[in-house]
């Protein structure tokens, strides 16, 4: 009889020495689980900061950016069309009224198309090709050198509105690259749409350099990091006197 | 009456078009051609002389600072004045320097512009920042204007008549307006034939008499 209480005994005591073992388990993996939980959510909200950091640099850039156009702008442009009606206006003439005033008509369109420029929602509205045309345009009339934009595909805009932003601003800094650094006398931009795949090549004859140096000041890792932002590619081909050419592909 | 030869360079096409209407009014300024950059300034020399530049800093390929390095290498004998908007006293020495010999704001009286030219060519002009300035001030004789339509004065004209009534001598007159002393005497000439004085003391009557002191 005694044996079997003793027995009996150990029985229970391994059982719930076991059980709390059991329990042991479940609630160590539990807690490993929910501190892996907590780990990737803290992973994905240190990478939606980081682009959220890099879209408020890339919005940064472009008002700078804007802000040192319409600053030349005003100096290069308004400012000598000023002069010129002051000049003019110094003729006690009568011919010379009406020239002023002709002046003055084109000064107050110029004043127009710039204040367009600096509006904050004129990137919201801005079609993308729009855009490409304008940035164009502008590096052509400074007699810079010549440009040209040709598209193919259907022409559809870009409707995630931060993609267009980092897009924007990755034009605009291979554009300023091939007008620092590059001396060419074309720049060519191909634009193709279709379907959710965007593709962008920009092309100069200039001097082009080596792919295999970082040259400084072209912010070579800077583009790479913000194509991978919107989850796009980006590949640059050059070589040193024999031009540059950089395509960029994202899904829109 | 010797024609000046005047070649202009500016890539700003409606602002270099209005000055060079300007300055075709003077009977002898002859604009032989206006360039949009260094480069076409230098071809057409090759082929034309001229006798004065009137340049712009910023120009697209060849700019201004580029194109006075590159007729200073070429001993051309061209003489060059450079008209700017930048009022930076920087960029005014560097012109200095690189050997031009004037310059001119653009929104400075466009009789200063004339002037200017007449002193470079005939070798009586002096560089000076300041000078520079005033010339881009406002005219503190505009209440005078029926007198300056009448008598066809400049600014600079009511100055120096001004400081002639005050009884200063050609050479204190020279010394205030950063003017040399022969370019002094050359206007003074041109304001007696103006209001038709030939005495000083009549000069300085004229002077008082439209409320100049």
């Amino acid at each position: 009889m005694e044996s079997n209480s003793i027995e009996l005994f150990i029985v229970l005591l391994s059982g719930i020495f076991l059980m709390f073992i059991m329990s042991g388990f479940i609630v160590a993996m539990v807690l490993i689980h929910r501190q892996r939980q907590v780990k990737s959510r803290h992973r994905v909200e240190l990478m939606k900061a980081d682009y959220e950091k890099t879209i408020l640099n890339v919005e940064k850039e472009i008002r700078e950016e804007t802000l040192q156009y319409v600053s030349q702008e005003l100096h290069d442009n308004i400012g000598q069309l000023l002069s010129l009606t002051k000049l003019v206006l110094n003729n006690p003439e009568p011919s010379s009224v009406l020239e002023g005033k002709k002046l003055i008509n084109q000064i107050i369109k110029e004043v127009r198309s710039l204040s367009k420029s600096i509006n904050r929602d004129y990137i919201k509205d801005l079609k993308f090709e729009d855009f490409l045309k304008d940035e164009l345009d502008k590096v052509e009339r400074s007699g810079f050198c010549k440009t040209e934009l040709t598209q193919k595909g259907t022409v559809m805009d870009i409707p995630d509105e931060n993609k267009k932003l980092i897009l924007i601003r990755l034009v605009q800094e291979c554009l300023n690259n091939a007008i620092k650094h590059a001396s060419p006398t074309w720049i060519k931009i191909h634009l193709e749409h279709d379907g959710p795949n965007l593709g962008l090549t920009i092309t100069d004859d200039g001097v082009g350099f080596d792919t295999n140096t970082h040259p400084k000041g072209l912010g070579l890792i800077n583009l790479q990091s913000r194509i991978n932002a919107i989850n796009g590619n980006i590949y640059i081909l050059s070589e040193p006197q024999k031009g540059t050419q950089i395509k960029m592909s994202v899904m829109v | 009456m010797q024609q000046i030869k005047i070649i202009m360079a500016d890539d700003h096409k409606m602002f270099a078009q209005g000055m060079a209407n300007i300055l075709r009014r003077e009977p002898d300024f002859d604009i032989v051609g206006i360039f949009t950059n260094g480069k076409q300034v230098i071809s057409h020399l090759k082929q034309e002389e001229a006798d004065l530049l009137i340049t712009d800093m910023n120009m697209p390929g060849m700019d201004g600072i580029g194109l006075i390095q590159e007729l200073k290498k070429q001993k051309c004998k061209i003489k060059i004045i450079v008209l700017s908007m930048y009022d930076d006293e920087e960029i005014f020495k560097n012109c200095v320097k690189q050997g031009v010999n004037a310059y001119v704001l653009k929104n400075a009286d466009p009789d200063e512009l004339v002037f200017t030219i007449r002193e470079v060519m005939e070798k009586r002009h002096i560089m000076n920042f300041d000078h520079v300035l005033y010339q881009a001030e406002d005219n503190p004789f505009d209440h005078l204007d029926t007198y300056a339509l009448k008598f066809k004065l400049s600014k600079r004209e009511f100055e120096i008549l001004r400081y002639i009534a005050k009884g200063k001598t050609n050479r204190e007159i020279a010394e205030i307006l950063y003017l040399s002393v022969h370019t002094v005497e050359t206007h003074r000439k041109h304001i007696h034939t103006k209001l038709g004085v030939s005495s000083s003391s009549e000069l300085i009557k004229k002077a008082i008499d439209m409320g100049l002191r």
